[in-house]
């Protein structure tokens, strides 16, 4: 086990599984909702995203996209706005990620940043102590992974809005018909 | 995912307190990278408990009851199981299920008159188990591998119980289950030890040489537990 992840591992609060919704690439969804045995519509919810992102997909013709992010707990968990619904939340209090080596390519990483190139340490928000943690091995390959699993979903988004935009007139799709896809472009 | 936990709204989750060895202690607390004392709490034994009908359980205050070692209740559902995520009204899912407990791993079967059955008092819904498609080869490894850890259990509990008993050691449950602790890592990290012998532990027609394979494993056990003791 590398530090970085020891020291996540060990963090009470799991800041960085409340502050902001994590968004997923159809790698994770498939992986989770596999392992799981759950449906992607289950555990993921679409939030609004820039009309020129490659990960933004289309439910209809407007140019509205969505991402694709993990659900969080309502607003009355002990949490303000809610953490991400796969956080345990523990007897004395302190929390654990339930998804444990299921959990996205995302949150893997954390609190590794590619900046250009060189490989950062740090994540806004956090309240964890990073100084002394080594960018070890795993997060570069881990970070490598990420960029792949990213360049991999844009194909699909890309794959999936063409096939919405030549839907003109048809009924609106819905964020279920985008799980379905997914499941479809990812194969076992 | 077992194919029966597919549709689990985390019934047993909820319903029953689960009861935990050491050994699920250790594997949660270092994969979780969690004190032992954050994965369990005691509860006291009732008669029965134990393999043969006997309470079974650790002395762990001046009383001389006994309690034995449950996982602990979430911070926001007490009575749902702290690994239990929930999703929403219909669904929810194991948070350690890589390293969930061997009794969950088990859950909801039983041997019965010989052979792989859903114990009576199962929570899962009617048709979740369809038994002509069951892996049973790898449920009886689960339930043998079940069954050797509790009779290992037992060793460790005895040994305790025995140093409280000569004023070895206070009774607490903090220093039974940091001991606990210290003895299974000690079993689990030794290598010249047959771990193969746990998956046959419950072979009806017992070989000569599983037996042998078997008693040494639990006196391993024995030795570690008394070389603790001795800490």
């Amino acid at each position: 086990m590398t530090e970085r992840l020891a020291r996540w591992l060990r963090c009470p609060s799991k800041e960085c599984c409340s502050f902001s919704y994590i968004c997923v690439t159809g790698d994770d969804v498939a992986r989770i909702a596999r392992s799981l045995s759950i449906e992607p519509w289950l555990f993921t919810v679409p939030i609004r995203a820039p009309a020129d992102s490659d990960d933004g997909f289309a439910l209809d013709t407007s140019g509205d996209r969505f991402r694709l992010a993990l659900k969080r707990t309502s607003v009355e968990d002990a949490m303000p706005g809610g953490t991400c619904v796969f956080l345990a939340r523990l007897g004395d209090g302190t929390t654990r990620c339930g998804l444990g080596a299921l959990r996205p390519a995302a949150c893997r990483v954390f609190p590794a940043r590619d900046d250009g190139g060189a490989i950062l340490l740090e994540a806004a928000g956090c309240t964890c102590d990073w100084t002394g943690v080594a960018i070890d091995d795993a997060a570069r390959r881990e970070l490598a992974e990420l960029r792949e699993a990213r360049k991999r979903y844009a194909g699909v988004v890309a794959r999936w809005n063409a096939y919405v935009l030549s839907q003109v007139g048809s009924a609106k799709l819905v964020p279920r018909d985008f799980g379905r896809f997914l499941l479809d472009a990812y194969p076992e | 995912m077992s194919e029966g936990c597919r549709g689990c709204t985390g019934h047993c989750c909820r319903d029953i307190v689960v009861h935990v060895t050491p050994f699920d202690v250790s594997r949660i607390a270092a994969a979780q990278s969690l004190d032992p004392l954050q994965i369990v709490e005691p509860r006291e034994t009732v008669p029965g408990d134990g393999q043969n009908g006997e309470a079974f359980g650790a002395r762990i205050d001046a009383t001389g009851r006994l309690f034995s070692s449950v996982l602990r209740k979430g911070a926001l559902d007490q009575s749902a199981c702290q690994f239990l995520v929930h999703l929403d009204d219909d669904h929810a899912r194991c948070g350690i299920y890589a390293d969930r407990p061997r009794v969950c791993i088990i859950y909801p079967f039983v041997v019965r008159q010989g052979s792989i059955d859903v114990r009576g008092d199962a929570r899962c819904g009617p048709g979740d188990w369809n038994m002509a498609r069951l892996d049973y080869a790898s449920v009886r490894r689960e339930l043998a591998a079940y069954s050797a850890e509790w009779h290992a259990c037992a060793r460790i509990v005895e040994a305790w119980n025995g140093a409280v008993e000569q004023g070895n050691r206070s009774p607490s449950f903090a220093s039974f289950t940091s001991f606990a602790h210290r003895v299974a890592g000690a079993v689990a990290s030794d290598t010249s030890l047959d771990v193969g012998v746990l998956e046959r532990w419950d072979e009806a027609q017992l070989s000569a040489e599983l037996e042998t394979a078997r008693r040494a494993w639990l006196d391993h056990v024995s030795i570690a537990a008394q070389s603790a003791i001795r800490e």
